[in-house]
């Protein structure tokens, strides 16, 4: 592996995150907040961080493989989120190991947080944490490669690494077009929510910051009852509108772009992804009139929002879902498991890969049926090939294994069996809420030190999608020489 | 017009026969003892052996070849008759009522151990469960080494047995010399631990019982003297029973056959089997001490015995596991899944395709570096072919929707979530005693009548490995679209 060019890119992702930062520490100046010295360490740390590694390293004009497109990510996701958390401990607000739960959740788009008095942070603070969302919802190597000019040949192998889904198709030839575009889509969005939730009575600044969560599809709120602090039906559906529509694929919207809508009701994924919210706000509606006695309309709007905020993995709380009954709770929990579609900003296994496992056990049964039948999966009309589908369900065996190995380790730490299910699903499909002890009026401050630093390996294996970190534990990985 | 699965009613005739055979152990109970029951079980014998034999007689000329709807449906239809011929003592006997009594009868002949019988119940209806249960194991071997492979062989049972069952279409004399064969070892071995038990002081009812509920995995028994840990011996033997179920029989048999007895411990699955156990059973007993509820010698005692208990699917239970932290009982939660080895009378996933799952993904690592390596998967020497490890893996995630759905139509019933978590594990991989992991027996008890009727459904589509109810379900939609019926 080329070690001098990850070093160099690296470098220059270490400097991008002190333009970002730039933002926040604007804010705290003009407001004369307490935390613009801590803005102002992190700020240095990250140029001389950037500057040593930009110096050690080189760009040659070599093509990056698939090595050093997996190791500049996975590195660049642990870097970055670390450097991400240089505010809240320079500034005192948390402990270090809180300070990197709270930044990887925020970079993860999961949303979870240990801060038990959120109101009572600094707005540069508050800035910074939903800041931190939107850099990483869309991924953070996708807005590098489309902001900043030459990164090198072999872009793509970054890019492959970040991004979600079972394929990862691009829309444009070109890798940066292709980042572009799902940038200027992700900014379209980002700013007619917040003309949206200003709209809904916001003011300017808990708009945007709510804007850049919910596009995000992140979690964080500025309040500590989160949505319901607002209590406001007109700004609940404009986020279900929202998160429903960042839990869809960004490639999809960008060809509905070029070729109009049509595209829309032709692709499986996306039809999924509407039945399956349909569905389970239906079946919760009826559960809450049923179980909690809500009436009609106060149930179907509780259940809208959940449905919207859980399946897009973003984990805003309308209403305190740890009371509902059971049944919602599973429902939410399984929805937790399926996340939003592929390519877009949320999180979880993806409606595409279930959408294609069921048709691989249909194809099964069929076979059996009728042996001399040849049997195709086949999705938005073209044959998936098979090493594709084998590569879903493995990805989906080792994606159920870890959650259960996290609530394993989680149990054994101490933490309540549900607690410690609802954490390892919630955390690995970079929701947010769980259940219980971190249940949707609670923080994850109340975890044991273990268990937190386990979320935080789980938030991050779960955004990335596993192997791209898993693959960074071989040995092989990091061997200097090739094999052949 | 169809032609009349003729072969599948004979079939249908002989699981009537085997139940006419079981109602005859407590039948000569009751003759022995001149207790009123003995019509009971009489006319319960005279019935299914009737039934039996006119289905037999019926349908003596059949073909000799089983297609692959009708071993599903036969699989299907084999379990609800065996329930429902099993449900008849307890009905008549006006112990319990209808549902119970068919919930009660389901979950002994799916070897689950679910009961509804009051402690004070009749001792011969406990016997009855107890041959339910066996009978039910009985069923599972023979349908494994007959229909099985054919059916839903297809997620690695093939793989497993090749050695010793060819493949192909299904003979009747061929099905006959095959379970011939596992059935022996299986009656050997439940004399075995009825003379083991027996030489460990339990009275010859209790030993009865016990070497039924041990050897079938069903573990629905709680012998009336003194618990089950009456001493060392008999822990030994117990543990030894439990373990045995949980092995793969057709590898018995072949050891049997080839006389080749040391060769079972070369075999990977039943090793690594053996490994979890030792490894879960050190974890708990660990966990168990360190939060002092167990001196040391008794937190290793009733840690493996449990973790053995659990991992077979089998359910007996020494102490009040309700009582124990979570994380202990999390461990108990998660072993039935994995559920003994391919080819045992254990339910659950099965250790085999675990290891193979294992290694894909291990495989997958080095995969997401070298894209376009081709990988190999081999267990025991002998490589697994693609598009085995492609089915099982989809069988992995058929068996967690399955096990999804089942949670979510538990709940419905307003228990809470872990509740409705184990009892969907329990019924889904047969080890039944995890619904009282959390609360007590009066929870299934105290569940709807459709959500007991549901968990009967769940148990025998446990039993079908899921796979074969979808079967059933597709080809006779498809019966019906053609308007055939």
């Amino acid at each position: 592996m080329n070690l001098q060019v990850v070093s160099y890119i690296l470098g220059r992702l270490s400097l991008a995150t002190a333009t970002a930062l730039l933002f926040p520490f604007v804010l705290a100046l003009a407001r004369t907040e307490t935390s613009c010295l801590a803005f102002a360490g992190a700020i240095l740390s990250s140029i001389l961080l950037g500057g040593l590694l930009m110096t050690s390293g080189r760009l040659i004009s070599a093509k990056l493989s698939v090595r050093e497109g997996i190791a500049i990510t996975g590195l660049g996701w642990i870097m970055v989120t670390t450097l991400g958390m240089l505010p809240y401990s320079l500034g005192g607000y948390l402990p270090v190991l809180e300070g990197i739960f709270e930044s990887i959740s925020g970079f993860t788009g999961t949303g979870a947080t240990v801060i038990d008095s959120i109101e009572t942070l600094p707005s540069s603070i508050l800035l910074w944490r939903s800041m931190t969302h939107w850099f990483g919802g869309l991924g953070i190597v996708v807005i590098f490669i489309a902001l900043l000019p030459q990164v090198g040949r072999g872009a793509v192998h970054m890019f492959n690494a970040e991004s979600t889904g079972p394929t990862s198709d691009r829309v444009l030839p070109r890798i940066k077009a292709t980042a572009l575009a799902l940038f200027i889509i992700y900014v379209v969005f980002t700013l007619a929510a917040w003309i949206a939730f200003m709209a809904c009575g916001l003011d300017p600044l808990t708009a945007i910051d709510h804007a850049f969560s919910t596009t995000a599809t992140g979690g964080f709120s500025t309040y500590d009852t989160s949505v319901a602090h607002f209590n406001n039906p007109a700004l609940e559906g404009w986020m279900t509108f929202f998160m429903v529509l960042c839990g869809g694929n960004f490639g999809l919207y960008f060809t509905v772009w070029k070729k109009g809508p049509r595209v829309l009701w032709k692709n499986s994924e996306f039809k999924a992804y509407l039945v399956m919210l349909t569905a389970a706000t239906l079946l919760i509606t009826w559960n809450l009139m049923d179980g909690m006695g809500f009436s009609g309309t106060e149930s179907f709007r509780y259940a809208a929002f959940q449905v919207a905020s859980i399946s897009s993995t973003t984990g805003f709380v309308s209403n305190d879902f740890d009371v509902w009954p059971s049944f919602s709770k599973l429902l939410i929990i399984l929805l937790m498991f399926i996340g939003g579609c592929a390519g877009s900003t949320s999180g979880g296994i993806k409606v595409t890969r279930f959408v294609l496992l069921f048709k691989m056990v249909y194809s099964i049964l069929w076979q059996k049926l009728h042996p001399q039948m040849l049997a195709h999966v086949k999705m938005n009309g073209q044959e998936m090939p098979e090493n594709v589908l084998y590569s879903v369900a493995r990805f989906f065996f080792v994606y159920i294994m870890l959650c259960v190995l996290w609530a394993f380790l989680m149990i054994c730490d101490g933490v309540p069996a549900l607690a410690a299910i609802g954490v390892s699903v919630s955390t690995m499909g970079s929701c947010g809420p769980g259940f219980g002890m971190t249940g949707a009026t609670c923080t994850y401050s109340g975890l044991p030190e273990f268990s937190k630093a386990l979320t935080c390996v789980s938030m991050l294996l779960g955004r990335l999608e596993m192997f791209t970190l898993l693959a960074m534990l071989q040995p092989a990985f990091w061997r200097q020489k090739k094999g052949w | 017009m169809m032609q009349m699965p003729k072969l599948l009613f004979f079939l249908l005739g002989r699981t009537a026969l085997l139940v006419g055979c079981g109602f005859l152990v407590p039948l000569l109970a009751a003759l022995v003892e001149r207790s009123p029951e003995t019509l009971l079980f009489a006319m319960a014998a005279l019935f299914s052996l009737a039934l039996g034999i006119l289905l037999c007689a019926l349908c003596r000329h059949h073909r000799s070849r089983l297609s692959i709807r009708e071993g599903a449906a036969f699989l299907l239809l084999a379990w609800l008759e065996l329930a429902l011929l099993g449900m008849v003592p307890y009905l008549a006997s006006g112990e319990l009522s209808l549902l119970e009594a068919f919930l009660e009868s389901v979950s002994g002949f799916t070897t689950t151990g679910i009961t509804c019988l009051r402690p004070e119940a009749s001792h011969l209806l406990v016997l009855w469960r107890s041959v339910s249960q066996w009978i039910g194991g009985l069923n599972i071997l023979v349908l494994l080494t007959t229909v099985l492979p054919q059916v839903s062989g297809c997620f690695g049972i093939s793989f497993a047995v090749q050695k010793s069952i060819h493949s192909g279409q299904l003979m009747v004399s061929r099905m006959e010399r095959t379970a011939f064969t596992v059935v022996r070892i299986y009656v050997a071995l439940t004399c075995i631990g009825c003379l083991l038990y027996t030489l460990g002081g339990l009275p010859l009812f209790d030993a009865v019982n016990l070497a039924m509920v041990t050897l079938s995995t069903g573990g629905c028994y709680v012998p009336s003297a003194g618990g089950l840990l009456l001493n060392g011996w008999l822990i030994a033997a117990i543990f030894f029973g439990m373990l045995v179920s949980c092995g793969n029989f057709l590898l018995y048999w072949q050891s049997v056959t080839q006389q080749r007895v040391h060769q079972l411990l070369k075999d990977a699955e039943l090793r690594s089997f053996l490994l979890l156990i030792l490894g879960a059973g050190a974890f708990v007993s660990w966990h168990l001490w360190r939060l002092g509820i167990y001196s040391i010698p008794d937190s290793l005692l009733y840690g493996f015995f449990h973790v053995v208990s659990f991992a077979g699917t089998t359910g007996l239970f020494a102490d009040r596991i309700a009582d124990w932290p979570d994380f202990d009982k999390f461990v108990l939660f998660l072993l039935p899944f994995v559920g003994g080895c391919i080819g045992s009378l254990a339910g659950g996933f099965k250790m085999l395709r675990f290891i193979i799952l294992g290694k894909t993904a291990l495989a997958e690592m080095s995969r997401t570096l070298h894209p376009h390596m081709v990988v190999h998967i081999g267990v025991d020497g002998s490589t697994v072919p693609q598009k085995i490890i492609g089915r099982i893996l989809s069988f992995f995630f058929l068996y967690f929707i399955a096990f999804f759905a089942a949670v979510l139509v538990i709940s419905l019933s307003g228990i809470s979530e872990l509740e409705s978590m184990n009892i969907a594990a329990g019924c889904l991989t047969s080890a039944g005693q995890l619904s009282l992991l959390d609360g007590g027996p009066e929870t299934i008890l105290g569940l709807s009548a459709a959500a007991k009727l549901f968990c009967c459904f769940l148990m025998i589509l446990g039993k079908l490995e899921i796979f074969s109810f979808l079967i059933v379900l597709q080809s006779s939609y498809l019966q019906l679209q053609r308007g055939r019926w």
